[in-house]
């Protein structure tokens, strides 16, 4: 049977926050693509709304939903805020699924919710996720961005361990021991912006980054 | 987590010192309501104790106390 993915990225340019991860997003599908029996859906743009969501689960019943975007408390958001999971709403449609939510606050709430219902795992965070940057516009520059890179790498470490096919736990695991080794770099460094500023928002998403569920699941 | 109390202005000060250290391209970013700042932005978001601004401050300031009391060490070993 063949492994698949749904991945959504709002990709909007306009905004720095959804313009880097749509630089990631882009990398995390071409290493999807090197996996064997995997196939991947991306909702990208405007494709990143509910109604295209709620579609291509039922057609397809993807086993790991990468979301990408903005985010709250009880909810994952999609193109232009466009909702696309909400507490007591339709968070059914992830039930027997991996989840990993880049999207600011919504393991707080809903991804507790969601495991109630019967997701199988939920990576995500509990507090809005933060990261610094050079405000890079191409997505060669945004790869590339090392001030970026001591977040998002650690960050996207756990979608690519999910997408290998580790367990949630262990994806979690390897995301969280980046995130310490940058740490440790930054807080040694002698450059003032990385032991201070940058130290602290990666400090803040490795205090805040989470794993619920079933940690053995595996796609 | 974060109260929404008033930022002392000793803290303020702090937190602003911090920032005025950091190369200008630098930027702020956050998934919760998309804000993209600048570090003189972020100066300015932090003097006027907007809630962005509050945010920022209490995540220096967490950041501050683990090292203090000896928990971000602890993250690392």
């Amino acid at each position: 049977m063949s492994r698949i993915i749904v991945i959504t990225n709002p990709a909007e340019q306009e905004d720095a926050a959804l313009r880097y991860l749509d630089s990631w997003v882009h990398k995390m599908i071409k290493l999807a693509k090197q996996q064997s029996d995997t196939l991947i859906f991306e909702l990208q743009k405007d494709r990143a709304n509910q109604k295209e969501l709620t579609q291509i689960i039922s057609d397809n019943k993807p086993q790991l939903i990468l979301f990408n975007g903005h985010g709250s408390d009880n909810c994952i958001m999609g193109y232009k805020g466009n909702i696309l999971i909400k507490c007591d709403e339709n968070e059914h449609l992830v039930k027997d699924k991996i989840i990993h939510a880049l999207s600011c606050s919504s393991g707080k709430e809903l991804g507790i919710q969601c495991i109630k219902i019967g997701t199988l795992a939920y990576i995500g965070y509990r507090e809005e996720f933060k990261f610094v940057h050079s405000n890079k516009q191409s997505r060669e520059d945004i790869l590339n961005d090392d001030m970026a890179n001591f977040i998002l790498e650690p960050a996207y470490e756990a979608v690519v361990a999910l997408i290998q096919g580790d367990t949630a736990k262990n994806a979690y695991n390897r995301s969280q021991e980046i995130y310490k080794e940058n740490l440790a770099v930054l807080i040694t460094s002698n450059r003032t912006e990385l032991n201070t500023i940058v130290a602290s928002q990666l400090f803040h998403d490795l205090k805040y980054q989470i794993c619920l569920g079933n940690g053995e699941a595996s796609f | 987590m974060f109260n929404n109390n008033k930022i002392s202005e000793k803290e303020k000060r702090l937190i602003i010192a911090r920032l005025e250290v950091l190369p200008p391209e630098l930027h702020f970013s956050s998934g919760n309501n998309g804000y993209n700042f600048s570090r003189d932005e972020m100066i300015v978001q932090v003097e006027s104790e907007s809630d962005v601004g509050k945010n920022f401050v209490a995540t220096e300031l967490e950041f501050l106390r683990a090292i203090k009391d000896g928990s971000l060490i602890k993250q690392l070993v």
